[in-house]
């Protein structure tokens, strides 16, 4: 029975845009500012937990990012979704973290590799990968440059459109199509790599 | 189509933005070519293992920590922003104990404020009218005491003289003072 009302209280408060709620808080409603955290905590968390790695980090950084909004709604003149802000705010605080603590440059493969796209004939199997490829693609992402490493996130992980990942990452819509393009280039040099490796008859490979 | 237009729109594909002219003429290439078919394969594997991360889910309780900051935020007002960074950098545990020391703040303060307000109202109602009232009202104040003082004796005899009247007492003037 309680949980009903509260299912019907939780779709109740769904049926507020996010703009209304900002609103609301603004007017004073403080209160409510909790239905936004509980509707974007999982996404503004996985997003700093993809960037920086440690959970600890990436609940500091996620609750910063709450904080700044809180601080900033005032402010908050609404031409943009309110998602995006929030993403674009998450996101700064990413960057200023991973320049304080991750060394810059760690490409794997050069673009120059990822130019010469070899011919593979190993047999990938439409849409199916196993374990260990999938791993190595997700290893070959954490290598990549920050700036490559951020538009793989964004739009594999977190689901955002071409557009928005431009919005967040306040560039034009050519570079963030520029970086998607060079980023998923080196990437499927990788995979294509770790193909050939796992190719019977390969050197080291997995042949039985 | 050429192999170079497929190995650049490749991804794009995967993605399912090219527009269905581009998109059939890039499907229509890779059925003769080995090389592009591949890349496809490829895009779309590079696409399935990055969707197969499942999706993280924040901290139990992390909705509560933040919203605990957001109250400490309001009450005190905004912060400076040096003060915001080190508030970050602080982490959920620090937030929690922040909020809880703005609490007990709140309340010393709520108590002082009582206090004085209390030795404030004792002050006016006590001291107030002992030196105020006659350096205020010294001697106006005599003087609307004198009129007030004839005027009910005014009223008095009266209803004295009406009273002895109705009686058919002579009037002795019994109220004289």
């Amino acid at each position: 029975m309680r949980q009903e009302r509260r299912e019907e209280m939780r779709q109740e408060r769904r049926e507020h845009s996010d703009e209304q709620i900002v609103d609301r808080v603004r007017a004073g409603e403080t209160r409510q500012f909790a239905e936004l955290v509980q509707r974007y905590q999982d996404m503004v968390f996985g997003m700093a937990k993809r960037f920086v790695g440690s959970p600890t980090d990436a609940e500091d950084i996620a609750q910063e990012a709450f904080l700044r909004v809180h601080r900033g709604l005032e402010g908050f003149k609404g031409d943009a979704r309110f998602s995006t802000w929030l993403y674009r705010i998450t996101f700064n605080l990413c960057a200023d973290w991973l320049r304080r603590h991750r060394r810059p440059g760690r490409l794997s493969v050069s673009l120059d590799e990822a130019g010469e796209v070899e011919d593979s004939r190993a047999d990938v199997e439409r849409g199916i990968l196993d374990e260990e490829q999938r791993r190595s693609v997700c290893l070959a992402l954490e290598d990549l440059d920050e700036k490559y490493r951020s538009v793989v996130i964004l739009l594999y992980y977190q689901k955002l459109s071409y557009e928005q990942i431009a919005e967040v990452l306040d560039v034009p819509l050519k570079t963030v199509e520029t970086r998607l393009y060079r980023a998923r280039r080196i990437l499927r040099v990788t995979l294509e790599r770790s193909l050939q490796g796992n190719a019977p008859g390969a050197p080291g490979g997995a042949a039985s | 189509m050429r192999c170079a237009q497929v190995e650049r729109l490749v991804d794009v594909f995967v993605d399912g933005r090219l527009a269905g002219q581009q998109a059939a003429a890039i499907e229509e290439h890779a059925s003769g070519c080995v090389r592009c078919a591949e890349s496809i394969r490829l895009a779309r594997g590079i696409r399935e293992a990055l969707h197969a991360d499942p999706a993280l889910k924040a901290p139990r309780g992390f909705s509560d920590r933040v919203m605990a900051g957001v109250y400490r935020q309001a009450l005190q007002g905004l912060p400076r922003p040096e003060a915001a960074v080190a508030q970050g950098a602080r982490g959920p545990r620090g937030h929690a104990e922040a909020a809880s020391r703005g609490a007990a703040a709140k309340v010393y303060r709520r108590l002082g404020l009582s206090f004085l307000l209390t030795a404030g109202v004792l002050a006016v109602s006590l001291l107030v009218p002992r030196i105020a009232y006659p350096t205020l009202l010294g001697r106006q104040g005599a003087v609307i005491d004198r009129e007030s003082r004839s005027a009910v004796r005014g009223l008095l005899m009266e209803a004295d003289s009406a009273v002895r009247g109705a009686l058919g007492e002579p009037n002795t003037g019994g109220i004289d003072r």
